[in-house]
Protein backbone atom coordinates (compact mmCIF):
# COMPACT_ATOMS: atom_id res chain seq x y z
CA UNK A 1 0.00 0.00 0.00
CA UNK A 2 1.27 3.80 -0.90
CA UNK A 3 2.00 5.76 2.03
CA UNK A 4 -0.14 9.16 2.21
CA UNK A 5 3.20 11.59 1.85
CA UNK A 6 3.61 10.06 -1.71
CA UNK A 7 0.11 10.24 -3.00
CA UNK A 8 0.56 13.88 -1.94
CA UNK A 9 3.68 14.25 -3.82
CA UNK A 10 2.08 12.45 -6.91
CA UNK A 11 -0.66 14.93 -6.93
CA UNK A 12 1.53 17.90 -6.33
CA UNK A 13 3.93 16.30 -9.60
CA UNK A 14 0.27 16.34 -11.70
CA UNK A 15 -0.88 20.11 -10.26
CA UNK A 16 2.24 21.37 -11.37
CA UNK A 17 2.76 19.62 -14.54
CA UNK A 18 -1.24 20.52 -14.99
CA UNK A 19 -0.56 24.61 -14.43
CA UNK A 20 2.98 24.29 -16.93
CA UNK A 21 0.60 23.00 -19.37
CA UNK A 22 -2.31 24.99 -19.01
CA UNK A 23 0.32 28.31 -18.76
CA UNK A 24 1.95 27.58 -22.07
CA UNK A 25 -0.89 26.38 -24.24
CA UNK A 26 -3.51 28.91 -23.30
CA UNK A 27 -5.99 26.31 -22.13
CA UNK A 28 -6.62 28.24 -18.69
CA UNK A 29 -7.82 31.02 -20.53
CA UNK A 30 -10.35 28.94 -22.38
CA UNK A 31 -11.48 27.37 -19.59
CA UNK A 32 -12.18 30.59 -17.85
CA UNK A 33 -13.98 31.93 -21.18
CA UNK A 34 -16.56 28.38 -21.00
CA UNK A 35 -16.75 29.34 -17.49
CA UNK A 36 -17.46 32.91 -17.74
CA UNK A 37 -19.89 31.69 -21.46
CA UNK A 38 -21.61 29.19 -19.01
CA UNK A 39 -22.36 31.82 -16.11
CA UNK A 40 -23.49 34.44 -18.44
CA UNK A 41 -25.66 32.25 -20.30
CA UNK A 42 -27.32 31.28 -17.25
CA UNK A 43 -28.29 34.87 -16.12
CA UNK A 44 -29.24 35.64 -19.87
CA UNK A 45 -31.88 32.87 -19.75
CA UNK A 46 -32.99 34.56 -16.56
CA UNK A 47 -33.16 38.09 -18.26
CA UNK A 48 -35.16 36.61 -21.32
CA UNK A 49 -37.91 35.20 -18.75
CA UNK A 50 -38.17 38.54 -17.42
CA UNK A 51 -38.83 40.05 -20.65
CA UNK A 52 -41.31 37.04 -21.63
CA UNK A 53 -43.11 37.65 -18.38
CA UNK A 54 -43.45 41.14 -18.85
CA UNK A 55 -44.38 40.92 -22.29
CA UNK A 56 -47.09 38.64 -21.12
CA UNK A 57 -48.31 41.07 -18.38
CA UNK A 58 -48.39 43.73 -21.10
CA UNK A 59 -50.76 41.18 -23.51
CA UNK A 60 -53.11 40.56 -20.46
CA UNK A 61 -53.29 44.52 -19.93
CA UNK A 62 -53.84 45.43 -23.39
CA UNK A 63 -56.44 42.19 -23.87
CA UNK A 64 -58.17 43.50 -20.74
CA UNK A 65 -58.87 46.74 -21.98
CA UNK A 66 -60.37 45.11 -24.84
CA UNK A 67 -57.07 46.34 -27.53
CA UNK A 68 -57.47 44.70 -30.82
CA UNK A 69 -54.37 42.84 -32.40
CA UNK A 70 -53.25 43.19 -29.23
CA UNK A 71 -50.16 40.45 -29.80
CA UNK A 72 -49.43 41.93 -33.30
CA UNK A 73 -49.31 45.28 -30.88
CA UNK A 74 -46.80 44.15 -28.04
CA UNK A 75 -44.43 42.43 -31.38
CA UNK A 76 -44.40 45.72 -32.65
CA UNK A 77 -43.69 47.90 -29.77
CA UNK A 78 -40.79 45.55 -27.85
CA UNK A 79 -38.65 45.90 -31.15
CA UNK A 80 -39.04 49.89 -31.60
CA UNK A 81 -36.22 52.14 -31.28
CA UNK A 82 -35.07 55.77 -31.17
CA UNK A 83 -32.23 56.95 -33.01
CA UNK A 84 -30.34 60.18 -31.69
CA UNK A 85 -30.29 63.11 -32.84
CA UNK A 86 -26.61 64.29 -34.69
CA UNK A 87 -24.01 65.27 -32.01
CA UNK A 88 -21.02 66.38 -34.25
CA UNK A 89 -23.25 69.26 -35.07
CA UNK A 90 -24.91 70.31 -31.91
CA UNK A 91 -27.12 73.55 -32.73
CA UNK A 92 -30.51 72.90 -32.10
CA UNK A 93 -29.25 69.37 -30.55
CA UNK A 94 -32.26 69.65 -28.10
CA UNK A 95 -35.17 70.83 -30.42
CA UNK A 96 -34.32 68.07 -32.60
CA UNK A 97 -34.24 65.73 -29.63
CA UNK A 98 -37.52 66.84 -28.26
CA UNK A 99 -38.89 66.62 -31.73
CA UNK A 100 -37.83 62.54 -32.27
CA UNK A 101 -38.61 61.87 -28.64
CA UNK A 102 -42.14 63.30 -28.99
CA UNK A 103 -42.48 61.30 -32.79
CA UNK A 104 -41.68 58.56 -31.22
CA UNK A 105 -44.32 59.11 -28.22
CA UNK A 106 -46.81 60.00 -30.76
CA UNK A 107 -46.54 56.55 -32.72
CA UNK A 108 -47.16 54.23 -29.47
CA UNK A 109 -49.94 56.38 -28.60
CA UNK A 110 -51.69 56.47 -32.27
CA UNK A 111 -50.67 52.77 -32.54
CA UNK A 112 -52.44 51.82 -29.42
CA UNK A 113 -55.37 54.61 -29.67
CA UNK A 114 -56.55 53.23 -32.89
CA UNK A 115 -57.05 49.83 -31.47
CA UNK A 116 -58.20 50.57 -28.20
CA UNK A 117 -61.95 51.07 -27.81
CA UNK A 118 -62.54 55.03 -27.40
CA UNK A 119 -64.41 54.46 -23.61
CA UNK A 120 -60.18 53.45 -22.32
CA UNK A 121 -59.72 56.17 -19.40
CA UNK A 122 -56.12 58.49 -20.02
CA UNK A 123 -54.97 56.66 -17.15
CA UNK A 124 -55.63 53.16 -17.84
CA UNK A 125 -54.11 54.10 -21.60
CA UNK A 126 -50.80 55.39 -20.03
CA UNK A 127 -50.18 52.37 -17.87
CA UNK A 128 -50.16 50.08 -20.68
CA UNK A 129 -47.95 52.42 -22.57
CA UNK A 130 -45.52 52.18 -19.32
CA UNK A 131 -45.93 48.27 -19.98
CA UNK A 132 -45.45 48.11 -23.38
CA UNK A 133 -41.93 50.65 -22.57
CA UNK A 134 -40.65 48.21 -19.91
CA UNK A 135 -41.34 44.95 -22.48
CA UNK A 136 -39.06 47.09 -25.14
CA UNK A 137 -36.30 47.97 -22.08
CA UNK A 138 -36.08 44.31 -20.98
CA UNK A 139 -36.05 42.78 -24.47
CA UNK A 140 -33.60 45.39 -25.56
CA UNK A 141 -31.39 43.88 -22.83
CA UNK A 142 -31.39 40.49 -23.51
CA UNK A 143 -30.98 40.88 -27.43
CA UNK A 144 -27.82 43.37 -26.40
CA UNK A 145 -26.66 40.54 -24.14
CA UNK A 146 -27.23 37.80 -26.56
CA UNK A 147 -25.29 40.30 -28.95
CA UNK A 148 -22.11 40.19 -26.86
CA UNK A 149 -21.78 37.02 -25.51
CA UNK A 150 -22.46 35.22 -29.16
CA UNK A 151 -19.83 38.19 -30.84
CA UNK A 152 -17.17 37.36 -27.91
CA UNK A 153 -17.71 33.80 -28.63
CA UNK A 154 -17.73 34.30 -32.17
CA UNK A 155 -14.20 36.21 -32.32
CA UNK A 156 -12.76 34.61 -28.98
CA UNK A 157 -12.49 38.03 -27.42
CA UNK A 158 -11.87 37.41 -23.41
CA UNK A 159 -11.56 40.90 -22.65
CA UNK A 160 -15.24 41.19 -24.16
CA UNK A 161 -16.43 38.36 -22.46
CA UNK A 162 -14.50 39.36 -18.62
CA UNK A 163 -16.26 42.55 -19.12
CA UNK A 164 -19.63 41.39 -19.92
CA UNK A 165 -19.37 38.61 -16.74
CA UNK A 166 -18.45 41.22 -14.58
CA UNK A 167 -21.37 43.69 -15.40
CA UNK A 168 -23.86 40.75 -15.48
CA UNK A 169 -24.97 40.85 -11.52
CA UNK A 170 -25.85 44.73 -12.10
CA UNK A 171 -27.48 43.80 -15.22
CA UNK A 172 -29.54 41.34 -13.93
CA UNK A 173 -30.57 43.27 -10.63
CA UNK A 174 -31.94 46.14 -12.89
CA UNK A 175 -33.76 43.57 -15.29
CA UNK A 176 -35.58 42.41 -12.06
CA UNK A 177 -36.60 45.75 -10.46
CA UNK A 178 -38.19 46.20 -13.99
CA UNK A 179 -39.80 43.13 -13.79
CA UNK A 180 -41.37 43.90 -10.41
CA UNK A 181 -41.85 47.20 -11.86
CA UNK A 182 -44.58 45.69 -14.12
CA UNK A 183 -46.62 45.27 -11.18
CA UNK A 184 -46.59 48.46 -10.06
CA UNK A 185 -47.26 50.27 -13.04
CA UNK A 186 -50.39 47.09 -13.73
CA UNK A 187 -51.44 48.38 -10.50
CA UNK A 188 -51.07 52.07 -10.35
CA UNK A 189 -49.33 52.55 -7.48
CA UNK A 190 -46.62 55.06 -6.81
CA UNK A 191 -43.25 54.67 -7.41
CA UNK A 192 -40.86 56.14 -5.75
CA UNK A 193 -40.19 58.43 -8.71
CA UNK A 194 -43.60 60.02 -8.14
CA UNK A 195 -42.59 61.61 -5.12
CA UNK A 196 -42.17 65.01 -7.03
CA UNK A 197 -45.65 64.45 -8.10
CA UNK A 198 -46.89 63.56 -4.57
CA UNK A 199 -45.41 67.09 -3.10
CA UNK A 200 -47.35 68.94 -6.02
CA UNK A 201 -50.55 67.13 -5.21
CA UNK A 202 -50.34 68.27 -1.54
CA UNK A 203 -49.59 71.60 -2.51
CA UNK A 204 -52.06 71.93 -4.74
CA UNK A 205 -54.78 70.83 -1.97
CA UNK A 206 -56.52 74.23 -2.23
CA UNK A 207 -55.90 75.36 -5.43
CA UNK A 208 -57.91 77.81 -7.13
CA UNK A 209 -58.22 76.84 -10.52
CA UNK A 210 -55.95 74.01 -12.60
CA UNK A 211 -55.21 74.07 -16.40
CA UNK A 212 -53.38 72.37 -18.95
CA UNK A 213 -50.01 74.58 -20.20
CA UNK A 214 -49.05 71.69 -22.21
CA UNK A 215 -49.80 67.56 -23.26
CA UNK A 216 -50.08 65.54 -19.84
CA UNK A 217 -49.01 68.27 -17.70
CA UNK A 218 -51.01 70.44 -15.15
CA UNK A 219 -50.52 73.33 -13.72
CA UNK A 220 -52.66 74.67 -10.99
CA UNK A 221 -52.89 78.10 -8.58
CA UNK A 222 -52.39 78.24 -4.67
CA UNK A 223 -52.18 80.97 -2.23
CA UNK A 224 -48.94 80.79 0.68
CA UNK A 225 -49.52 83.55 2.96
CA UNK A 226 -49.76 86.50 0.17
CA UNK A 227 -47.29 84.69 -2.26
CA UNK A 228 -49.44 83.16 -5.31
CA UNK A 229 -47.91 79.95 -6.23
CA UNK A 230 -48.53 78.10 -9.44
CA UNK A 231 -47.60 74.51 -9.01
CA UNK A 232 -47.27 71.99 -12.10
CA UNK A 233 -46.72 68.32 -12.52
CA UNK A 234 -48.24 65.48 -14.58
CA UNK A 235 -51.55 64.50 -15.07
CA UNK A 236 -52.26 61.31 -12.96
CA UNK A 237 -53.52 58.99 -11.94
CA UNK A 238 -51.64 57.24 -14.73
CA UNK A 239 -48.52 56.91 -15.33
CA UNK A 240 -46.69 59.67 -17.09
CA UNK A 241 -44.24 62.28 -16.52
CA UNK A 242 -45.61 64.42 -18.95
CA UNK A 243 -44.15 67.56 -20.34
CA UNK A 244 -43.01 69.85 -17.41
CA UNK A 245 -40.43 71.97 -18.88
CA UNK A 246 -42.69 72.82 -21.31
CA UNK A 247 -45.16 73.70 -19.11
CA UNK A 248 -42.75 75.86 -17.05
CA UNK A 249 -41.87 77.63 -19.82
CA UNK A 250 -45.60 78.21 -21.01
CA UNK A 251 -46.32 79.34 -17.68
CA UNK A 252 -43.29 82.14 -17.49
CA UNK A 253 -43.82 83.11 -20.59
CA UNK A 254 -48.06 83.72 -19.82
CA UNK A 255 -46.83 85.67 -16.59
CA UNK A 256 -44.68 88.07 -18.65
CA UNK A 257 -41.26 86.48 -17.05
CA UNK A 258 -43.11 88.44 -13.84
CA UNK A 259 -41.84 85.20 -11.58
CA UNK A 260 -39.82 85.55 -8.70
CA UNK A 261 -39.06 81.60 -8.40
CA UNK A 262 -38.80 78.43 -9.84
CA UNK A 263 -38.13 75.58 -7.92
CA UNK A 264 -38.10 72.01 -8.78
CA UNK A 265 -39.06 68.78 -6.58
CA UNK A 266 -37.78 65.87 -8.08
CA UNK A 267 -36.36 62.28 -7.06
CA UNK A 268 -32.98 61.83 -7.08
CA UNK A 269 -30.05 58.95 -7.08
CA UNK A 270 -28.78 58.06 -3.81
CA UNK A 271 -25.14 57.38 -3.10
CA UNK A 272 -24.19 54.16 -1.70
CA UNK A 273 -24.31 54.98 1.69
CA UNK A 274 -26.95 57.93 1.93
CA UNK A 275 -30.70 57.49 3.46
CA UNK A 276 -33.20 56.86 1.30
CA UNK A 277 -35.83 59.59 2.01
CA UNK A 278 -33.10 62.31 2.81
CA UNK A 279 -33.28 65.63 1.64
CA UNK A 280 -31.25 67.73 -0.07
CA UNK A 281 -31.65 71.75 -1.68
CA UNK A 282 -29.64 73.42 -4.42
CA UNK A 283 -29.45 75.37 -7.44
CA UNK A 284 -30.38 74.55 -11.06
CA UNK A 285 -33.01 72.20 -12.56
CA UNK A 286 -33.80 68.47 -11.42
CA UNK A 287 -35.20 67.16 -13.37
CA UNK A 288 -33.73 63.29 -15.05
CA UNK A 289 -35.03 63.85 -18.69
CA UNK A 290 -32.76 63.24 -21.82
CA UNK A 291 -32.20 67.06 -22.41
CA UNK A 292 -35.46 69.04 -23.75
CA UNK A 293 -37.45 69.29 -20.80
CA UNK A 294 -34.32 70.51 -18.70
CA UNK A 295 -32.67 72.94 -21.35
CA UNK A 296 -36.56 74.32 -21.81
CA UNK A 297 -36.68 75.40 -17.84
CA UNK A 298 -32.90 76.49 -17.63
CA UNK A 299 -33.76 78.63 -20.94
CA UNK A 300 -36.76 80.62 -19.33
CA UNK A 301 -34.95 81.23 -16.08
CA UNK A 302 -32.32 82.34 -17.38
CA UNK A 303 -34.16 85.08 -20.13
CA UNK A 304 -35.81 86.58 -16.94
CA UNK A 305 -32.85 86.40 -14.42
CA UNK A 306 -35.26 83.91 -12.47
CA UNK A 307 -33.27 82.18 -9.56
CA UNK A 308 -33.80 78.60 -10.34
CA UNK A 309 -33.59 76.16 -7.28
CA UNK A 310 -34.11 72.36 -6.64
CA UNK A 311 -34.92 69.80 -3.87
CA UNK A 312 -34.65 66.27 -4.19
CA UNK A 313 -35.43 63.27 -2.35
CA UNK A 314 -33.17 60.83 -2.42
CA UNK A 315 -33.57 57.00 -3.40
CA UNK A 316 -31.66 54.04 -5.38
CA UNK A 317 -32.61 53.27 -8.69
CA UNK A 318 -34.34 50.23 -8.12
CA UNK A 319 -36.61 51.89 -5.37
CA UNK A 320 -37.22 54.85 -7.58
CA UNK A 321 -39.46 52.73 -10.30
CA UNK A 322 -41.09 50.14 -7.95
CA UNK A 323 -43.55 50.67 -5.49
CA UNK A 324 -42.57 53.60 -3.06
CA UNK A 325 -40.92 53.07 -0.03
CA UNK A 326 -42.32 54.46 3.03
CA UNK A 327 -39.28 56.84 4.46
CA UNK A 328 -39.97 58.22 0.67
CA UNK A 329 -43.51 58.82 1.12
CA UNK A 330 -42.85 60.49 4.74
CA UNK A 331 -40.14 62.08 3.16
CA UNK A 332 -42.97 64.07 0.98
CA UNK A 333 -44.20 65.78 3.90
CA UNK A 334 -41.27 66.98 4.93
CA UNK A 335 -40.58 68.29 1.75
CA UNK A 336 -43.93 70.24 1.61
CA UNK A 337 -42.85 72.32 4.61
CA UNK A 338 -39.57 72.88 3.02
CA UNK A 339 -41.52 73.96 -0.04
CA UNK A 340 -43.65 76.06 2.06
CA UNK A 341 -40.75 77.71 4.21
CA UNK A 342 -38.54 78.39 1.59
CA UNK A 343 -41.87 80.52 -0.49
CA UNK A 344 -42.65 82.20 2.85
CA UNK A 345 -38.72 83.77 2.59
CA UNK A 346 -40.12 85.34 -0.84
CA UNK A 347 -41.90 88.99 -0.25
CA UNK A 348 -45.51 88.86 0.22
CA UNK A 349 -47.28 89.59 -3.49
CA UNK A 350 -44.17 87.55 -5.05
CA UNK A 351 -44.57 84.47 -8.01
CA UNK A 352 -43.43 81.19 -7.67
CA UNK A 353 -43.18 78.33 -10.40
CA UNK A 354 -43.29 74.88 -8.21
CA UNK A 355 -42.99 71.68 -9.93
CA UNK A 356 -42.99 68.37 -9.19
CA UNK A 357 -41.51 66.04 -11.47
CA UNK A 358 -41.54 62.94 -11.67
CA UNK A 359 -43.95 60.09 -13.25
CA UNK A 360 -47.41 60.59 -11.32
CA UNK A 361 -48.24 56.89 -11.43
CA UNK A 362 -51.33 56.90 -8.82
CA UNK A 363 -51.10 60.28 -7.65
CA UNK A 364 -54.13 62.91 -9.17
CA UNK A 365 -53.87 66.52 -8.97
CA UNK B 1 1.43 7.70 12.62
CA UNK B 2 2.20 11.02 10.63
CA UNK B 3 -0.38 10.21 8.07
CA UNK B 4 -3.06 8.92 10.30
CA UNK B 5 -2.87 12.91 11.71
CA UNK B 6 -2.81 14.48 8.47
CA UNK B 7 -6.29 12.40 7.31
CA UNK B 8 -7.35 13.53 10.63
CA UNK B 9 -6.47 17.29 10.05
CA UNK B 10 -7.93 16.83 6.36
CA UNK B 11 -10.98 15.64 7.49
CA UNK B 12 -11.24 18.13 10.18
CA UNK B 13 -10.75 20.71 7.12
CA UNK B 14 -13.46 19.41 5.13
CA UNK B 15 -16.13 19.03 8.40
CA UNK B 16 -15.20 22.76 8.69
CA UNK B 17 -15.67 23.89 5.40
CA UNK B 18 -19.20 21.94 5.43
CA UNK B 19 -20.23 23.50 8.10
CA UNK B 20 -19.29 26.98 7.23
CA UNK B 21 -21.37 26.35 4.38
CA UNK B 22 -24.55 25.50 6.36
CA UNK B 23 -23.62 28.48 7.85
CA UNK B 24 -23.71 30.96 5.00
CA UNK B 25 -26.92 28.81 3.41
CA UNK B 26 -29.09 29.63 6.28
CA UNK B 27 -27.89 33.16 7.06
CA UNK B 28 -28.91 33.40 3.26
CA UNK B 29 -32.39 31.73 4.31
CA UNK B 30 -32.92 33.93 6.83
CA UNK B 31 -32.05 37.01 4.46
CA UNK B 32 -34.96 36.08 2.19
CA UNK B 33 -37.04 39.19 2.63
CA UNK B 34 -40.67 38.44 3.75
CA UNK B 35 -43.69 39.58 1.46
CA UNK B 36 -44.30 43.52 0.90
CA UNK B 37 -47.54 44.88 2.00
CA UNK B 38 -48.67 47.76 0.57
CA UNK B 39 -50.39 50.47 2.47
CA UNK B 40 -53.13 52.75 1.84
CA UNK B 41 -53.13 55.96 4.18
CA UNK B 42 -56.88 57.93 3.93
CA UNK B 43 -56.82 61.45 5.24
CA UNK B 44 -59.31 63.98 6.25
CA UNK B 45 -58.21 67.37 4.72
CA UNK B 46 -60.55 69.47 7.02
CA UNK B 47 -59.54 68.23 11.01
CA UNK B 48 -56.14 66.11 9.93
CA UNK B 49 -58.03 62.53 10.88
CA UNK B 50 -55.79 59.54 9.29
CA UNK B 51 -56.13 55.87 9.24
CA UNK B 52 -54.56 53.31 7.57
CA UNK B 53 -55.56 50.17 5.94
CA UNK B 54 -54.43 47.56 2.95
CA UNK B 55 -53.87 48.57 -0.33
CA UNK B 56 -56.61 47.73 -2.51
CA UNK B 57 -57.38 47.93 -6.27
CA UNK B 58 -58.22 50.91 -7.68
CA UNK B 59 -56.79 53.13 -4.84
CA UNK B 60 -54.86 56.19 -5.69
CA UNK B 61 -53.43 59.25 -4.29
CA UNK B 62 -56.23 62.13 -4.35
CA UNK B 63 -59.78 59.59 -4.60
CA UNK B 64 -62.30 60.88 -2.16
CA UNK B 65 -63.23 58.33 0.24
CA UNK B 66 -66.13 58.25 2.50
CA UNK B 67 -67.21 60.48 5.25
CA UNK B 68 -64.76 61.33 7.77
CA UNK B 69 -65.28 59.75 11.62
CA UNK B 70 -64.79 62.83 13.31
CA UNK B 71 -65.87 65.63 11.05
CA UNK B 72 -67.95 64.43 8.44
CA UNK B 73 -65.65 65.89 5.49
CA UNK B 74 -64.52 63.83 2.84
CA UNK B 75 -61.73 62.09 3.35
CA UNK B 76 -59.11 61.19 0.93
CA UNK B 77 -56.23 58.88 0.12
CA UNK B 78 -53.28 60.75 1.20
CA UNK B 79 -50.15 58.11 0.41
CA UNK B 80 -49.37 54.74 -0.63
CA UNK B 81 -46.35 53.24 0.23
CA UNK B 82 -44.86 49.93 0.83
CA UNK B 83 -43.53 48.29 4.19
CA UNK B 84 -41.15 45.66 4.03
CA UNK B 85 -39.79 43.79 1.27
CA UNK B 86 -36.39 44.10 0.19
CA UNK B 87 -35.76 47.49 1.98
CA UNK B 88 -31.93 48.63 1.65
CA UNK B 89 -30.35 49.22 4.44
CA UNK B 90 -27.69 52.46 3.98
CA UNK B 91 -24.28 51.60 5.37
CA UNK B 92 -24.67 48.19 5.31
CA UNK B 93 -21.42 46.52 5.87
CA UNK B 94 -19.91 50.23 7.16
Amino acid sequence: MQQPSNILDIITQIMFMAFLFMAFTGADARLRMYIWAKNIRMKMEEIKGLAEESEKETLDVLKKLNVKNADQIVKRLKEFFHINPVDIEPTDITKRMAHILRTGQERWEKILSENMPEDVPKAQKHNALVLAEITNSLHTIYKLIRHYLLTALKTNNFFLMMQLWMIMPMITKMSKTLREAVDTFKNCRPVGDSVGPLVAYRLLENKKRLWRPAKDTVAGEVEIDGRRVIVVKAEGPGATVGNPGEAIQKVVEELGGNVDLILTIDAALKMEGEDTGSIAEGSGAAIGDPGPEKIAIERVATKYGIPLEALVIKMSAEEAITDMPESVAKAADEAVRRVVERIKELPPGSTAVVAGIGNTCGVAQ
Amino acid sequence: MEGDQMYFIMSLAVLAGMLSALAVAAITMRKKEEEPKFVTVVKCPSCGYEEKRDWKEGDFVGLVQGPCPKCGAHMKVWSIYKVGGEEEKAKEGL
